[in-house]
């Protein structure tokens, strides 16, 4: 019986022991990537059709784990489900509306900008100078707290609308001199 | 009492009953409309505070968030405006310079909407892509209704006295209309000597007595 009762007691905290553990950082970035969805709009040409998912694309390394399946898990951003897919090659990212970048993949970087100049899907890394080279946002560290850049000078240029209350959470960072 | 301070009494009493039986109930009725204006204020608020506050909610940025809710000065009556996680957790919060800064109340125990003598307050949830990622309180004093029941008083006092004034003045002219006979009818009576009359005996009023014969009795 006191078994019984302890079980129903651990059964109904669970939103207290969420909170309780710590998130590491790529929790943190995980839920912060399925966000930056709700505040950006797609330009048509990449906007997901009506009941397909819109894809969230991990390049090269993935250092989420099940960080980032688990925040998206059972979610949905006007009507759209949330899919996630691990990319190795460049001429995979097509359908992607989000495309990640981690920062071990350094030397992707360029080649992920240069396969995505002219596409639209919205390119997130955590590189440094990543966003000054073209990409829209960047993860930043502010001692132990994950912060974000936004370039949206490339934002523009990729058709992409990021919300004007996303803008004023981020640092806003502008094109390096001859990156374009 | 004679009857003219009689009828001028019934006068000023019925005047000054109904006239303040009447500001009672605008009074009732305008503190009604204004705590519904009110409330109402304060949703619009919310919802203004809501969607600037969503971003700095959903991305942990407590700073950010309290900037947005200080916003909330511009309407002075705004006491405290507090923001939850979607844990229930406080998260930010504005204060004014009014407010007393108690330790933030549970969310569990703070009602959706109410109002009492000094305060009243609305809790909602803020929404995200359909999904809960806070709630929003605020608190208001309630010192304009205050203010506005005051001068209200003020008012209907100096509308009462005066209307009993006019009352009193046009009364004490119009009661004439009645007492005016009575006196005549009074001061003829009273310069003839008594004089005894025998009544028929079929116009003998069994039952009814007449104040006027009894007046004019003769021995």
């Amino acid at each position: 019986m006191l078994l019984a009762m302890l079980w129903v007691a651990a059964a109904v905290h669970p939103p207290a022991q969420a909170q309780t553990e710590t998130p590491s950082e790529y929790d943190v970035k995980a839920a912060f990537l399925y966000n930056f969805v709700k505040f950006v709009q797609f330009p048509p040409s990449i906007a997901p059709a009506p009941g397909t998912a819109i894809e969230l694309c991990i390049y090269g390394d993935d250092p989420f784990g099940s960080a980032l399946d688990k925040v998206i898990a059972g979610k949905s951003i006007d009507g759209h489900s949330l899919a996630t897919r691990r990319v190795a090659n460049a001429s995979e990212l097509k359908s992607c509306q989000v495309i990640f970048i981690a920062a071990r993949d350094k030397s992707r970087v360029a080649e992920l900008l240069e396969s995505a100049r002219g596409s639209s899907a919205l390119l997130v890394g955590e590189t440094a100078k990543f966003a000054e080279m073209g990409g829209h946002i960047q993860f930043t560290r502010d001692g132990s707290k994950v912060r974000f850049a936004i370039n949206p000078d490339a934002a523009a240029r990729s058709g992409l609308e990021i919300s004007s209350k996303l803008l004023a959470l981020a640092s806003i960072v502008h094109d390096k001199p001859g990156a374009r | 009492m004679s009857i003219q301070r009689k009828i001028l009494g019934i006068v000023l009493v019925t005047c000054g009953v109904t006239l303040l039986g009447a500001s009672i109930s605008f009074a009732i009725f305008d503190r009604m409309i204004f705590m519904e204006n009110k409330a109402n204020d304060l949703r619009i608020t919310s919802q203004m505070v809501e969607t600037n506050v969503a971003a700095a909610l959903t991305f942990g940025d407590a700073i950010s968030a309290r900037e947005v809710l200080a916003s909330v000065r511009a309407n002075p009556h705004i006491v405290r405006a507090r923001l939850y996680d979607k844990y229930g957790q406080p998260f930010a919060e504005y204060l004014s310079g009014a407010a007393a800064g108690a330790a933030p109340a549970p969310l569990s125990k703070l009602p959706l909407a109410s109002a009492s003598r000094d305060t009243m307050t609305l809790s909602r949830p803020i929404r995200l892509a359909g999904e809960t990622i806070g709630t929003l309180y605020l608190e208001s004093d309630l010192l304009d209704l205050r203010e506005r029941e005051r001068r209200f008083a003020l008012n209907a006092s100096a509308v009462l006295l005066l209307s009993l004034l006019v009352a009193l003045l046009l009364s004490a002219r119009l009661q004439r209309v009645i007492s005016g006979p009575i006196h005549t009818l009074a001061h003829t009576a009273g310069m003839f000597p008594r004089i005894r009359t025998t009544r028929p005996a079929w116009k003998k009023p069994a039952r009814m007595r007449s104040g006027f014969y009894s007046t004019v009795s003769t021995k």
